[in-house]
């Protein structure tokens, strides 16, 4: 009797501890899904989306007064030549392909440091809103990469030695707030390369030039 | 006369037992009814906001499609009106160059697809699980190695990477392009058109070497490239508007 209640015991204890070691398992299986996130995690994340799906919101309208204006031009027989310049200068200097001017900051980065360390610095400014980017008087389009070995950095295929000039167009205020805001750029680079030296300057005017590269694919072709 | 006195010395530990059982008892309650409006309101919360998630991803969708739809109408009445102008013929072919240039065009063309995906923590082994999910700086490195490696254009998931993009951690979940870039199955597709042999040089970059030590070898980290033939990369269809910049078509150094 005293033996049977013995397994007994045992046994509810073995299915207890099996329970626990399924839920603990099925816990850490679902940690990349937004089941397993916190209530913060969450809420930060609509944030985001919801900053993002303002911005999309707006760029939307704009596509679609272009458009009116474009068919209204088009019923009155008027040239439509005066949007399209519009569109065509905007989009020349968000991408890079035209110069542009305007407040901004300047960081400049000097001493022992790998290159890649700079593209966190870069994210960290078109993510805070930056209009255009250049390193050393090289404007930032796709296929530039900073990278390089400390003393041996490079900006695209350009040697740099050891000092990065990064210069950015945008909001002074906001892009100098995501650089040193506390764990951002500033704080974890300053950490990681104590030999490293920076300087954060507010410009009223700065001016970032074209990029001198090929931004049309060579061997892609478009689909519409 | 030696009974009297084992049975008061059980009687004392007994009471001493029901008396710890009793506080600990309490102490055990109290805990739970102080964590159980959190819990509770933790899970009533929860379903609510993964829903809103997942209702602003596909809002972003939706106004992405319609961004797309729009500038394919807009080129079509332009062209349409163009007539036999050629000063507006040439100015049309010079937005869609650009247009080209930025990234806003899809493509198709011979590259491949790179997969990566988070690493299982081995059981009984110490850390922080998050070690072991791909994180947007992750991302980042293989980006930045393609373009070196010779990219025509990238995507991840179904993001084309502009210009302005940026490849964020927020909430333990990567954003590019401000759009939720994360399925929930821990995988991610980086879309590449390129060079036929531009996993081999990725993989000889000395940035791509020290990621395989750092992050793939410890974290278990999964990464597999497939090439294809026929890459096919939506064009962008976010936001490309100047906030402070003032457009100076005459190319010129920073001071």
């Amino acid at each position: 009797m005293h033996h049977l209640r013995s397994q007994l015991t045992l046994a509810l204890v073995a299915v207890v501890l099996g329970l626990l070691v399924v839920v603990q398992l099925r816990a850490q299986s679902a940690g990349s899904s937004l089941d397993s996130k916190s209530i913060q995690d969450l809420t930060a994340i609509i944030a985001q989306l919801n900053a993002g799906n303002d911005q999309l919101l707006d760029q939307k309208t704009t596509e679609e007064d272009s458009l009116r204006q474009a068919q209204a031009d088009l019923q009155r027989g008027v040239s439509a030549a005066g949007g399209a310049q519009s569109d065509l200068n905007q989009i020349l200097g968000w991408a890079g392909l035209d110069a542009i001017s305007g407040q901004g900051i300047r960081l400049t980065l000097s001493g022992p440091f790998p290159g890649e360390v700079a593209e966190d610095a870069l994210n960290e400014l078109w993510s805070a809103g930056a209009d255009g980017i250049d390193v050393n008087g090289i404007r930032i389009v796709p296929g530039i990469v900073v990278s390089g070995q400390p003393g041996l950095l490079q900006v695209g295929s350009v040697s740099a030695g050891h000092t990065l000039v990064i210069s950015s167009v945008g909001n002074h205020d906001a892009l100098a707030g995501a650089l040193q805001r506390p764990g951002g750029f500033l704080s974890q680079f300053s950490a990681g390369y104590p030999d490293a030296t920076t300087d954060l300057a507010s410009v009223t005017n700065l001016l970032l030039p074209a990029t001198d590269r090929t931004l049309i694919p060579r061997d892609a072709q478009p689909r519409l | 006369m030696t009974v009297r006195p084992r049975r008061k010395r059980i009687a004392s530990w007994q009471g001493t037992l029901a008396i710890a059982l009793l506080l600990l008892g309490f102490l055990i309650a109290a805990q739970v009814s102080a964590q159980a409006p959190a819990a509770k309101y933790s899970a009533l919360e929860r379903p609510g906001l993964v829903q809103t998630i997942q209702d602003l991803q596909h809002r972003h969708d939706d106004l992405a499609a319609s961004i797309v739809a729009t500038r394919s109408q807009l080129a079509a009445v332009r062209q349409g009106g163009q007539g036999r102008q050629s000063d507006l013929i040439a100015l049309n072919q010079q937005l869609q160059q650009a247009q080209l240039a930025a990234g806003f065009t899809t493509l198709q063309g011979g590259g491949g697809y790179v997969y990566l995906s988070d690493g299982a923590p081995p059981p009984g082994i110490g850390g922080n699980p998050a070690d072991y999910r791909v994180d947007a700086a992750d991302i980042r490195t293989i980006v930045n190695g393609l373009w070196r490696s010779g990219a025509e254009a990238i995507a991840i998931n179904k993001e084309r990477v502009v210009t302005s993009t940026a490849v964020v951690d927020v909430g333990g979940s990567i954003l590019a392009n401000s759009a939720y870039v994360t399925d929930g199955t821990g995988q991610y597709v980086i879309s590449v058109v390129g060079p036929s042999d531009i996993w081999t040089k990725l993989s000889s970059l000395d940035t791509f070497r020290a990621w395989m030590e750092q992050r793939y070898g410890p974290f278990h980290l999964a990464i597999q490239y497939v090439p294809d033939s026929k890459v096919l990369i939506l064009g962008y269809a976010g936001t490309a508007n100047l906030h402070v910049a003032q457009v100076s078509p005459a190319p010129s150094t920073t001071p």
